[in-house]
Formats: C-alpha cells, structure tokens, sequence
C-alpha cells in the first residue's frame, strides 16, 4: 500500500490532502488563499504546478517541491497581441469584463484548463482556446501555433463556458502523437509532434462542432480512448480515428434538444485494471445527478457500466466539473471527485465504495491524484 | 528619493512573497506598474493583458480618488505617495 496525494482545485484556493499509508485517513491544507485554482500536474522530477484564474487578476501557475511552499511562475501562456480573437467567446467572457476589453477583438488566454507533463515538456490548454508547451519547467511558454491557428479555427463554437482546450493526452509510446480536446471544437490529434493536428470525431454527432466534455486513456495503451461527450459517451479503439457509443448501463436522458443519451462531465480510467469511471447527470437541462442519487458508473471490461452508490449520498444536486476527478493509479486503484457544492469522495477499492473525504469546500473545478 | 507604495490586494500578496506593499517609481499609475512589473515580472501578469492594457477590473485608490484602469495614464502621482490596488465590485 502506498500513500496518494490529491489536489483540490477549488473556487478559491487550492487543498492539498495526503492520505496515510493505507488511505484511510487524510489531512488536508488549504493553501492559495483567494485564488480560483483551475488545474494541476506533477512534472515527471516530481514538482507539482497548479493553475489560477482570477476575472481580475487573470491566469497565472504557482509551482511547489514540497506542496508547502508555493511560488508563483513569473510567465504563464499567453496570445501575441495580434491573434484575433472568436467574438462568441469573447462575448462569454465578457460576462466579467466591466469595461468591454474583450469587444476589441483580441485573443486572451483568461483560463487554464488544463495541465499536462509529457515528453519532458509541460502542456497547458487554455481558453481561448489553444495550446501552449514549456520546455524549461514554466520559465517560458511558447504556442503549438500548429494547433492554435488551425485551419478549422474560425468555425469553432464556444460551449457554455466558452471556448476551452481542456484535455490533453500524451502516448507514452509515440512521442510524435497527442490529442487535444476542444469544447465545442471536437477531439484533434497530432501525429507528427504538433505540427498537424487533424480532427478524430467520426461517429460522434455534431452538427457545427463536437462537445467533446472530456477524454481518458492509459498512456501506455494509447489508442484505446474513452469519451464523455455532451451527446454521450463513447470509445475509440483505433486512437480516435473511429468512435462507437458505449452506455450499456448508463442512465439515459433528454437534452434540451431532444436527443436522448447519457450526459456527464468528466471521465478517467484506472490504468491497472483497464476500468472506465463517469458521474452521469440528468441531462443538459438540470446537470445534477438523477433524482439525487450521487452515482458512480464503472465499466471494467471497457463496454458495460455498473452503478456504485454505496457511501454516497441522494440528496446530492450538484454537479462534476469536466475536471474534478481523477485517479491515483495505485493498487487498488483510488478514484477522487469532487462537487460543486464543494464535497470530496473518494474511493479506494476500484469504485466499489465511496466515502466523504473532506466537505465544506468552495466549487471543486480541478482535481489531480498521484502516488506520494 | 522615496518611491511610491503600492498596496496590494490579499490575493496578490501570494505574489510578492506576503508583503502588503511593493515600492516603485512612476509620474502616472500606469507608469508605477509599468515599473513594477519591471521589478516583478510575475506581478506584471496580473496587472497588464496580452495587448498591454492594464486589466479592466483594476482600479485604484489615491489621495481617495477612485482612479479607473482607462483614466491610470493620466493620473499623476509624486514620490512618497501611496496608491491601493483593488478590483472593481460586482454583485451583491
């Protein structure tokens, strides 16, 4: 047994929780007081980063050896000055914009997404939508201007909460190959470095752009890819070329168009025993569990989903961000997530029960899990 | 020659190692965080966009004048003063 580390994004500041040996029991730190934490990684020397996004203050990363101290980066990703920016976009973000910066039609990084260490480089997707690499541990950023100024850009639809790279995906077997999720953009990937990127969508519907909510794989088995998508979930067994519909055993419900699926936010897998993890809600309309009844649905052959609920609760009506889960990859596998009303759970037999870890937190937007 | 103090808001205070109050020098508000990020690059993140404005819900206080981040150029400042750094309110 190994101990697990798990980091808490929160609307405002970061918990970091340590587990004892057996993870049966946690403490927790609340730290980056003020700051709305929006993502996490741990470089692969063992230095964790987290993301901030303030509306006032803007986006930024704060790195840390020992999860104790942490130190702000003195740069972050940013656009050139001259990038154009989507005009729906920015109308969303305008939202918390007073003065109408956003109505001049620049590019603004004003969230990131998502962080991911791979290839000894750290990526970050961001919103507007886009990707960034640093290859000197966040002293420098530099845009995948192969990815950011995509041919497709200028038809990219913003989902509800903008237009956001927000998943990144690494193959640990080829260093050439990566995929990039874009809400409502669709899942794109790589396969000459960053250079090109192409979109890996078929048999997912769309009429103008995939919501793809978020995508889980095992690194070292690549081309097998698990997708929470607005319109369902599906899974790839080809790297994305192809996807094919996987909710034998999901809750199914209408969305606000009328099309009938499983609808959630996050997905991830845990690598040991190939099992696939999502938190379904009843649909676009309410975004909160059915009836609930707070449920975890574990597929371990990759096809069929089971509904785990012992130790959550059925009062719950908040909902799983697209980033608020994540699995720890020990044996046995622990799974996290956390609501937007601010409770984590937790499990560590592989799903089958869950308990509260930590409560009274503010929204939960980002939670990564490692081994200590 | 004295310099001006800039108070900083709590959040920001994780920037500048928990001081509440940097130094820099400047004719204008804008010119004072021109310098400051100068001084603290990661500072300079939090106070000016990708296209180099200062970030629109900033404003500022001095000699108890709310100053707005549009008017920071041409309100002028002498050494030994102090400006506070806050954000615009919104909502209840």
């Amino acid at each position: 047994m190994s101990d697990a580390v798990l980091i808490v994004g929160t609307k405002k500041g970061v918990t970091v929780l340590r587990s004892s040996a057996n993870r049966s029991s946690w403490e927790s730190h609340f730290l980056l007081r003020g700051w709305p934490v929006t993502a996490s990684t741990r470089d692969e020397q063992g230095r964790y980063y987290v993301a901030v996004a303030s509306d006032n203050y803007g986006p930024a990363i704060f790195a840390s050896d020992d999860l104790a101290e942490w130190k702000q980066l003195e740069t972050a990703p940013r656009y050139r000055p001259e990038d154009k920016g989507n005009a729906e976009h920015n109308r969303i973000a305008a939202a918390t914009d007073f003065t109408g910066r956003y109505q001049n039609g620049g590019r603004f990084v004003d969230q990131i997404w998502t962080l991911h260490a791979a290839y000894g480089a750290l990526y970050a997707g961001v919103s507007e939508a886009g990707l960034f690499a640093s290859h000197d541990r966040g002293a420098s950023w530099q845009p995948v201007s192969g990815f950011n100024d995509h041919p497709s850009r200028d038809n990219w639809v913003p989902g509800f909460g903008g237009l956001g790279a927000h998943t990144i995906l690494s193959d640990a077997k080829n260093t050439n190959r990566m995929w990039v999720g874009v809400s409502a953009a669709g899942l794109f990937r790589t396969d000459d470095g960053g250079k090109t990127w192409h979109g890996k969508n078929d048999g997912v519907p769309g009429d103008t752009g995939q919501c793809v909510h978020h995508v889980a794989h095992d690194p070292q088995n690549a081309s097998v890819l698990f997708r929470q998508e607005h319109r369902g979930v599906y899974r790839s067994d080809d790297g994305g070329d192809t996807w094919h519909v996987i909710e034998d055993g999901l809750p199914v419900s209408e969305l606000g168009d009328g099309h009938r699926c499983s609808f959630g936010f996050p997905i991830v897998m845990d690598r040991r025993t190939g099992s696939a993890f999502v938190v379904p809600l009843d649909g676009d309309n309410y975004r909160f569990p059915r009836d609930g009844q707070l449920a975890v649905y574990r597929a371990t052959d990759g096809t069929r989903w089971h509904a785990f609920t012992k130790g959550l609760p059925h009062n719950c009506f908040s909902a799983v961000l697209r980033g608020a889960m994540a699995a720890d990859q020990l044996s046995p596998g622990g799974i996290y997530f956390g609501t937007t009303s601010g409770t984590v759970y937790g499990s560590v037999d592989t799903g089958d029960s869950w308990s509260e870890l930590l409560t009274g937190l503010p929204r939960i937007m980002s939670i990564e899990a490692y081994a200590a | 020659m004295t310099g001006i103090q800039v108070q900083l808001p709590p959040v920001l205070r994780s920037v500048a190692g928990g001081r509440r109050f940097l130094e820099a020098d400047g004719d204008s508000i804008a010119a004072v965080l021109v310098d400051l990020a100068r001084k603290h690059p990661g500072m300079g993140l939090h106070l000016f966009d990708e296209a180099g404005a200062i970030r629109r819900n900033i404003v500022f206080l001095h000699d108890g004048v709310l100053v707005r981040a549009g008017e920071a150029a041409a309100h002028g400042v002498r050494p030994g003063d102090s400006i506070a750094l806050t954000n615009a309110l919104a909502g209840g």
